[in-house]
């Protein structure tokens, strides 16, 4: 029995030691990384569900920078490779996959999630491991608590604003609007989108007469259609995505309801919206942070890359492709500004200089958000997305007023 | 407001209609079995992938796509009654409380399996027809409409002249009375419960492809419907399938008139407030007689 012990303790001592040198070989050192390992750079987006179609267009656009990136020699050296997972607009995926990407791919840089709900969602989780998180913002409340990694391009608030610039500033048109009707999907992309409708409908005196609220996914737009048909309101502001913005342009066709303007808030920028409705999405107003026919740098070479590989017959590439290239851009420009992979360093850059993209020049404050609204007013015409009424950012064209029959 | 609330109604009747025909092959099962199929509409939403599938695929017009589903739904129905159902009655000592706990588990793997092949967009149904409707004093009927009522009429009307007309549908009725009765009358319980499940599942699909005529539809759409379902089939009486329909046409009325005064968002608070409402003073439901409360 003693012996039994003795040669137990002995097999026991020699396994710890084993090991112990086994894991002293393979423990992390500081070692010069070789060029060509690649710096990962890690998101999750809902590629499916309600808000995956232009989910997919901002996966495009971030493969297409990395593609760019990669042929123009990596950033600082190294290669770039993208790892992305599909949360499919779950909040519990959004945040695992997240916090996995971190702690289990370790990828060196994440971009920001989306919708506003999952930016809400994962901008705790990047503050948490201290990592430059780049996205759409989407909300005042995206970056609670005075976050410092976290960066926000577009508040949902802005998104009919130019728009109703242009309604404002046009006298013909103010004066033959006198009646609202906002369909509003409930969360706060949509609520919050809702407040500015009131609010500059109560500045024109323009009169409210439906304001109906729905969860998503919207399965029939039926009934409210009853009752905007019934207001035959003026205006028809569509708060909605792709599938229940689709939904309830059919329901209006079907109702027989023509409003003088429609606005579409998300989804109409894409090119599914007119692929789905063909000419009826003629003369849809929309929203985008991104203008398509603009002269900034780089956006040439982006419209001719999605001609190429997307749509031959396309003029421009889709906003929100756009916006996918914008934010692995503006990493970019943080990581060559700074001169550094280091995630303090590149948000001390990216908040002390103005930088140039491919949506202009864009200048951070301390809290993240940019100094300046940037906000296009859209409108799909002749099959195209393109910027209307705002002559301080290139050549507009005439809006389409009122909104063709259906 | 009476041209938005005579719309409403309209909408709410169809509405109610679809999910009419779901609820009744359900309330007949929970009847005549005391099994609560909680993946009852699981296999509607499948219905309705069958539908758009065959129709974008082969191009194969949803009414016509029931050639299909009625049939693979029926076929599904015998299969999960002999490998789920039977043997958890020979087992469970309270059939009805394992059956929702088992169905529950269907409706979920049902759920899941639909996510994984269809992915979680939504998806709408486009024929020629979708987009047609026709004014009759000021308010518009769609085609849809017009076609899931005939649905309706069609296979609530089947279902109740089965049931009361037909031998296997007498036997149902039969075994739901009294099983050991009914055996003794020379009824094959196995059989007649295989037949009713198996006609409870393609009335299950009936309803998926009225529903996804009238509306959008995602894998997670079942559970929503389900529970709509449940509370027609409680409202209307269990085993009551004219108290289905009724009862469905009831509560879709009530959803769309109901989201006329306040937000669409907010309207079924209105609809469990009933429900709960009406369990206490008739919990038999409209037409269920209390013997159904066993």
């Amino acid at each position: 029995m003693k012996k039994k012990r003795q040669i137990a303790l002995a097999v026991l001592s020699a396994t710890v030691l084993v090991t112990m040198l086994i894991s002293a070989g393979c423990a992390p050192k500081e070692e010069i990384v070789p060029a060509e390992e690649p710096l990962l750079v890690g998101r999750t987006l809902p590629l499916t569900g309600p808000y995956g179609e232009t989910a997919d267009l901002l996966n495009k656009g971030a493969k297409y920078w990395v593609e760019r990136v990669n042929r123009e020699g990596g950033l600082l050296g190294r290669p770039v490779k993208m790892i992305l997972y599909d949360d499919a607009g779950s909040p519990d995926k959004q945040v695992s996959l997240l916090e996995k990407l971190i702690t289990i791919d370790k990828v060196d840089f994440i971009l920001g999630g989306y919708p506003t709900m999952g930016i809400q969602n994962q901008s705790p989780l990047a503050e948490k491991y201290g990592m430059v998180n780049i996205s759409l913002g989407g909300s005042p409340t995206s970056f609670k608590e005075g976050f410092k990694y976290c960066f926000g391009l577009y508040q949902n608030a802005w998104g009919p604003v130019p728009m109703f610039d242009w309604i404002e500033s046009t006298p013909e048109v103010r004066k033959d609007l006198k009646t609202m009707a906002i369909l509003t999907m409930n969360n706060s992309i949509g609520l919050e989108a809702r407040e500015t409708c009131r609010e500059w409908a109560e500045k024109m005196g323009i009169q409210v007469v439906v304001d109906d609220r729905y969860d998503l996914p919207l399965e029939s737009a039926d009934a409210m259609m009853a009752k905007v048909k019934a207001s035959e309101a003026d205006i028809f502001m569509s708060l909605s995505f792709f599938d229940d913005g689709v939904l309830q342009i059919r329901a209006a066709q079907l109702f027989d309801y023509q409003p003088k303007i429609f606005f579409q808030f998300i989804g109409a920028s894409t090119p599914a919206f007119v692929e789905e409705l063909g000419l009826v999405a003629e003369g849809t107003f929309s929203h985008a942070m991104a203008c398509s026919d603009c002269s900034f740098p780089r956006l040439g070479e982006i419209h001719a890359y999605w001609k190429e590989h997307y749509d031959a017959d396309a003029e421009y590439a889709p906003v929100y492709f756009m916006l996918g290239y914008l934010y692995p851009q503006i990493l970019q420009i943080g990581i060559e500004g700074a001169g550094s992979y280091d995630q303090d360093a590149i948000r001390d850059y990216l908040k002390s200089h103005t930088i140039t993209t491919v949506i202009g020049d864009i200048t951070f404050r301390t809290d993240g958000w940019p100094n300046e609204v940037i906000a296009f007013n859209p409108q799909i015409i002749n099959g195209n997305c393109v910027n209307v009424a705002q002559p301080e950012y290139g050549t507009p064209r005439e809006p389409l007023y009122p909104h063709p029959e259906w | 407001m009476g041209y938005i609330l005579t719309q409403s109604a309209i909408g709410g009747v169809v509405m109610g209609v679809a999910y009419g025909i779901m609820a009744g092959g359900y309330t007949m099962v929970w009847g005549a079995m005391r099994v609560i199929n909680f993946a009852h509409a699981a296999f509607g939403v499948l219905a309705a992938y069958a539908v758009f599938y065959l129709l974008k695929v082969c191009g194969l017009d949803p009414l016509l796509s029931l050639v299909v589903v009625i049939p693979g739904l029926f076929a599904l129905g015998v299969i999960m009654q002999e490998l789920l159902i039977r043997p958890l009655a020979n087992r469970a000592r309270d059939i009805t409380s394992a059956s929702v706990v088992a169905t529950l588990g269907v409706s979920i793997l049902i759920e899941n399996a639909m996510l994984y092949s269809f992915s979680p967009t939504p998806r709408f149904i486009a024929t020629s027809y979708s987009l047609k409707s026709f004014s009759v004093l000021s308010l518009t009927i769609p085609a849809t409409y017009l076609i899931v009522l005939g649905l309706g009429i069609i296979s609530m009307g089947g279902l109740s002249f089965f049931l009361s007309r037909t031998r296997i549908g007498r036997g149902i009725r039969a075994v739901w009375q009294d099983e050991d009765g009914a055996l003794l009358s020379g009824i094959n319980p196995s059989l007649v419960n295989r037949i009713g499940y198996g006609i409870a599942l393609a009335t299950a699909g009936i309803g998926g492809v009225a529903m996804c005529l009238i509306q959008s539809f995602v894998a997670s759409a079942q559970l929503s419907w389900m529970l709509l379902v449940w509370v027609i089939a409680t409202f209307g009486g269990i085993g009551s399938v004219k108290g289905a329909v009724l009862g469905g046409i009831a509560i879709g009325v009530i959803l769309n008139v109901g989201s006329v005064f306040i937000p669409r968002a907010y309207v079924t608070v209105i609809v469990y407030a009933i429900i709960i409402a009406l369990l206490l003073i008739r919990p038999q439901g409209l037409f269920g007689n209390k013997a159904s409360l066993r």
